[in-house]
């Protein structure tokens, strides 16, 4: 396949998944600029290793991996430069306004934003319909550690959350 | 399972993040942008030769 076919396949593919990356910019970064410089960083990483992809496991499979990999490393070296308001101080504004929210959304949003970077890659990849095996490949995790982790999850939510509203178990 | 629950919602989380499309333009732009910016090992031995030809005139020779 010359490069301007391959060119044009991959952005017929990307075009049809768009809603992973679409997703996982939004969860990770609320600000629209900040979705817009993750999007760009997400595709070219995309783009680079498009020729080395072999189709052997889904192509949802590969943009969940590549993109979270690419978003999980940016929010490290993110975190590496001094922020105005610290996470803890953000993840204990969220848990506040997640006690208000009465909206099903915005309830999510604020339980979301109360995780870690990979435990809400972990809620995410679930939500979408990925069995543990499957999350446990794309974030190099083994099946075990994600139970664990979801455990911890669902502890960490039934705690500070509505009681009663998710019945957490 | 009880995380269930949330399943609706995180439909509608995905409905809003889906508002701000990527454009297959764009992403074309994107990539054709990165291509011209990508270390190109033709493009350094076409400027070490136009260099050692501007050398070798300059000298003279």
């Amino acid at each position: 396949m010359d490069q301007t076919a391959s060119k044009e396949n991959f952005v017929q593919i990307i075009d049809r998944y768009q809603g992973i990356i679409n997703s996982l910019c939004y969860v990770y970064y609320p600000n629209r600029d900040d979705q817009q410089d993750t999007r760009q960083d997400i595709i070219l990483r995309l783009w680079k290793s498009f020729s080395s992809f072999k189709h052997e496991s889904k192509i949802s499979t590969w943009i969940y991996r590549v993109s979270l990999n690419t978003i999980l490393a940016k929010r490290r070296k993110e975190k590496k430069i001094p922020q105005r308001e610290s996470l803890e101080q953000v993840a204990v504004a969220g848990e506040i306004a997640a006690h208000l929210a009465d909206d099903d959304l915005q309830q999510l949003k604020c339980m979301i934003n109360t995780l870690k970077d990979v435990d809400k890659a972990i809620i995410v990849l679930y939500l979408e319909g990925c069995e543990h095996k499957e999350i446990a490949s794309i974030l190099a995790l083994t099946p075990t550690n994600i139970s664990t982790r979801m455990n911890r999850i669902k502890s960490k939510w039934k705690e500070k959350f509505k009681p009663g509203h998710y019945d957490l178990r | 399972m009880t995380l269930d629950k949330l399943k609706p919602a995180w439909k509608l989380y995905k409905l809003e993040s889906s508002a701000n499309r990527i454009n297959s333009k764009w992403m074309l732009t994107i990539l054709e942008e990165h291509e011209a910016t990508v270390y190109s090992p033709m493009r350094v031995w076409i400027n070490i030769g136009m260099c050692l030809l501007l050398v070798i005139c300059c000298q003279g020779g």
